[in-house]
């Protein structure tokens, strides 16, 4: 095990989740979000699960989500408890969006006979449903399942690449698999004709917001003609990772919303024809992405439009004073040696 | 690319790096010279962006391609685990410590992290804090021993609006005036709210360059801890910083102190009541130091704002009183002061006895009361009298009367009243005719010895003044062997200078010795790579003997410390004033 991978295992020792209810799901909601092109109103579903397989072992060091996980075994009468009470409130939306803080397609996490429970269930009334998993649960078996409860209706996949550079998921991620496994996966999907969603990581640990940047664009480049959707995650501190624990220590800071619209810009012009958004989780507040405290809330408001609307002339009116700190942070970051994180 | 070290005081030290044909000194600053922020043109060195390999950073000597071979260094933290992959015992000249500024909001673990590195990595080497340094910070930053830093803080500062100054960082819309007259300051007319982003940053430019040279004077003239102690009271984390420093790092900061200096002590504040050079001169007065075996006497007396004492108008009224007292020499005068403690009167012509200046107000604070307190209580218990006489001011009588055991108060309002000074004529009078009669000559002798004590310590002391007379009109007093010159008591660097007489007798006692190379040819100084080995106790200015396979080749004066001579391989090791004919 490497050292990043320790580090990421260490901080999880003592964890003990604080919701111990095997049947009652994490959260459900309606939100608005794009259909076929259209804006319609998309349900979200957060199932609690045992655990994502690989924050078990080690995990991501920026991921927290493991924080809403058991972290024990969860019978499939529980997972079906989870289930009935979020379909309570369900109105039929025509999206539905499943999260499990892990894989849905993990049969550690969801069974296959409650996965096919669920699918079916939804798939009575949604037009699309969008489930998230690691690339090495995307097989074919499990895949051809799932086909035959779609048919022709919209199944997509969101694997977490995060950044297509090996050495920076490896190292300052560790996120435990290659660039080539996913494009293995999304070979895999394709055959199936399921949708490929790819989240990609914006200022990962140990990277100033320059490189983060460059980085972020230059994934774009080599995924544009193998995913469908784009959807960048600007990481947020969330409690006890490593990212927490460099955060605390002065020594992280989520990235500024200048960046964001910036990478937003630019993947549009790369990859027109990809789908692009991005969901800022915390954005404007201290554990997320922010710039000063005067813009946050209008650049929040640009790139959510800009999500459902993918027209870059969301940003034109974008100003503020603290563009030119934002500007000084791109040049003279890297000479800190690790002291300008604040600027 | 070579590097030299030019001068010390303390653990600062100015350095010289020589680049081809280009000469810089240290402590410098960094300039930022980026496609965004030109470097200004007194930038002698330039931090910039790698083209070629990404973003990193490098250290450029301006106008020229030469580069510092440097290490980076991280904090005990998560990170050093994570990128620990360089080493600390690489051919580095510059040591960056990573995060510094994360680490200095953390004011004691900075403190015990840099002096653990000055440590580790040596003499000569260089420490780099990267963004951290202000024109208020500068000055105790380099006290710590750090020779480097950058222009950051400058760029970061103009961006907020902030200019900088030595007595702390004001708003542009805080100066009703502007309170500088830097090039870019004079040339603006109107008010400092007006002044753009570029006008700050330049500003701030100067006022780095202008403290880094206050800074490097400082260091030159020896009196940079002087200026430490103005420019912290800025800032509570500069303050805990030095108190740190003095109360934890003691030991790093005496090895690195030099034993005297041509500067004033200049003890305004409380943190001057703990600095190396009075820590190290009460220590020494209380370990090494015994009085003169022939007094019997103790006359504790207030100090003087001329210094040496003796040559006060006032000191010079209670010696004419005690030289009248039918038995002067039996008397031991000790002046009581803050915030030395306690000063025998043969010790007064030692750094920084003659040295210090304080504001004399009368009021005496805790602190000193209890540090004269302590040292009074602590003398007496090595140093026996039967008589003790206080011709001290209330002021500090009633707070050390109890610790004093039996003994007179002579003095009635003033020390230099009339009445009081005829008061303690009166009692002298009547004290010392109850011992024996004490010779001159003999006290005198005790005297040297006293002063020999505290400088070399007791076994070269008894050595150097057995059998031995003292001539001379003090303060330049003689050792003489028969008609043969040991040693001479120089005011102006207030110790003893050895002659090679002198050497020669003290030679064999294993102290305050250099030993040189066999193959070593001593042609006027020697230099470090010359040096054998070396006491460890050696301090800067310390008056050293130069031997070589137990043979005496030279007495001179110590330029650095015992460690550092055995350690460094350039340098003047010791100047040497007497050289033995081969």
């Amino acid at each position: 095990m490497n050292q990043i991978a320790e580090l990421c295992r260490d901080l999880k020792k003592d964890f003990k989740p604080k919701i111990q209810n095997p049947a009652s799901p994490v959260s459900c909601w309606s939100e608005k979000d794009l259909l076929d092109g259209k804006v319609v109103d998309a349900f979200v579903i957060i199932f609690r699960t045992r655990g994502c397989s690989w924050a078990l072992r080690s995990g991501c060091s920026m991921c927290g989500y493991f924080n809403d996980s058991l972290w024990e075994k969860i019978s499939d009468e529980d997972m079906i408890r989870q289930f009935d009470t979020v379909m309570e409130k369900y109105a039929g939306e025509k999206f539905v969006k499943i999260f499990t803080s892990g894989s849905f397609l993990d049969e550690k996490e969801i069974s296959s006979k409650v996965r096919k429970k669920i699918l079916s269930r939804l798939v009575e009334t949604a037009d699309k449903v969008s489930v998230e998993s690691r690339p090495e649960y995307v097989k074919e078996e499990t895949l051809s399942e799932i086909k035959d409860i779609f048919q022709e209706k919209t199944f997509e996949i969101g694997i977490g690449l995060e950044t297509a550079n090996d050495h920076i998921r490896e190292h300052y991620l560790n996120k435990g698999f290659a660039f080539d496994d996913y494009k293995k996966a999304a070979k895999t999907l394709k055959k199936y004709n399921f949708k490929l969603k790819t989240y990609v990581l914006i200022k990962p640990l140990f990277m100033s917001e320059k490189e983060s940047i460059d980085d972020a664009i230059n994934t774009v480049e080599k995924i544009k003609n193998i995913t469908d959707t784009v959807s960048f995650n600007p990481t947020n501190i969330q409690r006890n990772t490593l990212v927490n624990y460099l955060w605390r220590r002065k020594q992280y800071r989520s990235s500024w919303l200048w960046s964001i619209v910036e990478i937003l810009r630019q993947s549009k012009k790369t990859a027109p024809n990809v789908y692009i958004k991005c969901d800022i989780s915390g954005g404007g507040g201290i554990r997320g992405a922010h710039n000063c405290k005067n813009c946050d809330h209008d650049f929040l408001d640009k790139i959510s439009k800009f999500s459902l609307s993918q027209d870059t002339k969301s940003f034109q009116n974008l100003k503020c004073e603290c563009h030119e700190k934002w500007q000084d942070l791109l040049d003279i970051e890297n000479l800190g040696f690790g002291s300008l994180i604040n600027i | 690319m070579k590097f030299n070290i030019k001068k010390r005081n303390g653990p600062a030290q100015i350095g010289e790096f020589t680049f081809n044909d280009k000469k810089i000194i240290t402590p410098n600053i960094l300039f930022v010279d980026t496609s965004r922020f030109k470097a200004p043109d007194f930038a002698d060195f330039l931090l910039t962006n790698n083209k070629t390999n990404g973003q990193n950073p490098v250290i450029n000597v301006k106008d020229d391609d030469s580069c510092i071979s440097k290490c980076i260094v991280y904090p005990d933290d998560i990170s050093q685990k994570l990128y620990s992959s360089e080493s600390k015992d690489g051919p580095a000249d510059m040591f960056i410590v990573a995060n510094a500024h994360q680490l200095f909001q953390q004011p004691k673990k900075f403190t015990d992290f840099i002096t653990d590195l000055g440590e580790e990595i040596g003499y000569d080497k260089t420490i780099y804090t990267p963004t951290i340094g202000t024109p208020s910070s500068l000055a105790l930053l380099t006290y710590m021993g750090i020779d480097f830093f950058d222009s950051t803080s400058a760029i970061t500062a103009a961006r907020n609006n902030t200019l900088f100054f030595t007595y702390g960082n004001y708003k542009k819309d805080e100066l009703i005036e502007i309170p500088c007259s830097c090039p870019v300051c004079s040339k603006i007319d109107g008010k400092a709210s007006e002044m753009s982003f570029q006008d700050i940053l330049n500003h701030n430019y100067y006022a780095l360059l202008t403290e880094m040279r206050h800074v490097r004077n400082a260091i030159m003239l020896g009196s940079l801890r002087n200026i430490v102690e103005a420019r912290i009271k800025t800032s509570p984390n500069l303050c805990t910083v030095l108190r740190t420093l003095d109360n934890y790092h003691y030991d790093f900061l005496e090895t690195r102190t030099p034993i005297t200096s041509k500067q004033k002590l200049i003890a305004t504040t409380k943190e001057s009541l703990v600095r190396p050079e009075i820590k190290r001169f009460q220590q020494r007065v209380i370990n090494r130091y015994r009085k003169p075996s022939s007094t019997s006497v103790l006359l504790l007396l207030p100090c003087s704002a001329k210094k040496p004492y003796s040559f006060s108008k006032s000191h010079h009224f209670f010696r004419e009183r005690i030289m009248s007292s039918g038995n002067p020499f039996v008397v031991h005068e000790v002046i009581v002061t803050s915030p030395l403690g306690l000063v025998p009167r043969e010790l007064e012509l030692i750094y920084p006895a003659y040295a210090y200046d304080i504001p004399v107000t009368g009021i005496w604070d805790e602190d000193e009361k209890k540090m004269i307190r302590n040292m009074l209580s602590e003398y007496l218990k090595q140093n026996k009298y039967d008589k003790i006489i206080v011709h001290l001011p209330s002021e500090i009588t009633d707070f050390v009367n109890d610790i004093l055991g039996e003994n007179i108060v002579t003095c009635v309002n003033h020390p230099t009243s009339n009445e009081s000074l005829e008061h303690l004529s009166g009692v002298l009078k009547e004290t010392v005719k109850d011992f024996d009669r004490i010779k001159p000559a003999l006290r005198q002798e005790e005297d040297v010895k006293c002063f020999a004590t505290y400088q070399f310590g007791r076994k070269i002391a008894n050595k150097l003044l057995k059998g031995c007379n003292v001539r001379g009109r003090y303060p330049s007093l003689k050792i003489l062997d028969k008609q043969k010159q040991l040693g001479m008591i120089i005011k102006d660097r207030g110790l003893i200078s050895l002659t090679l007489d002198g050497g020669i007798r003290v030679i064999e006692l294993d102290e305050y010795w250099v030993e040189i190379f066999d193959d070593f040819a001593l042609k006027g100084s020697v230099f470090a790579p010359g040096v054998k080995d070396a006491d460890i106790n050696i301090r800067v200015g310390d008056e050293v003997i130069v031997k070589r396979n137990n043979n005496l080749c030279a007495v001179g004066v110590a330029m650095m410390n015992g460690d550092e001579m055995k350690s460094l391989s350039f340098g003047e090791a010791v100047k040497v004033r007497h050289k033995k004919n081969e």
